[in-house]
């Protein structure tokens, strides 16, 4: 399985780690708030809301370099959209969203 | 280059506003979580430049754009590949970044910016006479009449000058052509589409026939068209 890593953020900051650590921060705070929007939407039953959600989380998932995650995202995006209960990537993006909080935890 | 950035998402709008900071010519004046707050700050304030979000709740990008009525340059800004056909049909938009920006894609981007003030090259002569315009086709200047055209449609970088006869293909903008086309006969109804609107054949909600061709008007341009139509 892919595991999350900074390369990007790395490659963005250079030498800046003021900017870095400042992103690092945003990045966490920004990923927590929109994750718990898309669990509430989720829960709510208001798929077309949490495929925004899961729209904005995308982004945040390919900053930290996981590109199947991506895919999974993308599809699980459109199932959402097209409210294709049950969704099957549901458990893989939420499996995602997981790892990524943990993996920011230890920066 | 003054220029604001648009993203409902502050991680997003933090990498661009770093991108910016290493280019010396950029100042970047305004950050607008929503398109909206952006509007405000236009109101009042010129900018050259505005890095733009397209998928954004309420109020898109493309929404945004269609707001504008003298739009600076605009560099899309996304994680959707599916929308660059239709970012191209808009005049303003010099480029389209796939989130997450890199460095030197951005840089590339910076520098389309900087070139498209210089650029100012048309492939559209305007005569005296003022009934016709040449075109440069294939190194031709081919002469066409302005009441032959009934529609003309962009194409990416191009543009088709539709008339009874025949299209033309030519190598530049809808911007280009409305500057040389006859406000009396011509509009521009949708970001796509010019039409000659004295060969309207009727009119439904959304959308125009004109030729046998269903075309679309915008919102934002139908008002415009209705003011033009000598309505009963």
């Amino acid at each position: 399985m892919e595991k999350p890593n900074t390369t990007y953020i790395d490659q963005l900051s250079g030498d800046d780690s003021s900017f870095r650590n400042k992103f690092i921060n945003l990045l966490k705070s920004e990923l927590i708030l929109e994750i718990d929007k898309y669990k509430k939407a989720f829960l709510n039953k208001d798929y077309s809301n949490a495929s925004e959600h899961v729209h904005r989380l995308k982004h945040k998932i390919s900053v930290l370099g996981l590109e199947k995650g991506y895919t999974i995202a993308l599809a699980y995006e459109n199932e959402l959209k097209e409210k294709k209960d049950p969704f099957s990537n549901q458990k893989k993006f939420d499996d995602v969203l997981t790892q990524m909080v943990e993996f920011l935890k230890c920066l | 280059m003054k220029c604001i950035l648009i993203d409902d998402e502050a991680a997003a709008r933090s990498i661009i506003a770093h991108l910016c900071s290493q280019v010396k010519a950029l100042h970047v004046i305004g950050e607008f979580p929503s398109a909206i707050e952006a509007i405000k700050f236009l109101n009042k304030n010129e900018v050259d430049l505005i890095f733009l979000d397209i998928h954004m709740p309420n109020f898109s990008g493309f929404d945004f754009i269609e707001t504008l009525k003298d739009p600076p340059k605009i560099i899309l800004t996304t994680s959707d590949k599916n929308f660059a056909f239709e970012a191209f049909g808009y005049d303003c938009v010099i480029d389209y970044l796939l989130k997450p920006i890199t460095l030197p894609r951005f840089l590339k981007a910076i520098k389309k910016a900087g070139n498209t003030s210089l650029q100012n090259t048309s492939n559209i002569s305007k005569v005296d006479t003022q009934d016709h315009l040449y075109v440069n086709i294939n190194r031709r200047l081919v002469k066409i009449e302005y009441n032959k055209i009934y529609l003309v449609e962009a194409k990416g970088d191009y543009i088709v000058i539709k008339t009874d006869a025949e299209n033309y293909t030519v190598h530049t903008t809808l911007k280009n052509i409305i500057e040389k086309l006859p406000d009396s006969t011509f509009l521009k109804i949708h970001r796509s589409f010019i039409i000659n609107y004295k060969k309207i054949i009727d009119i439904e909600d959304n959308s125009v026939l004109i030729n046998k061709e269903v075309i679309p008007i915008s919102r934002s341009n139908r008002p415009e068209l209705m003011k033009k139509l000598n309505l009963l």
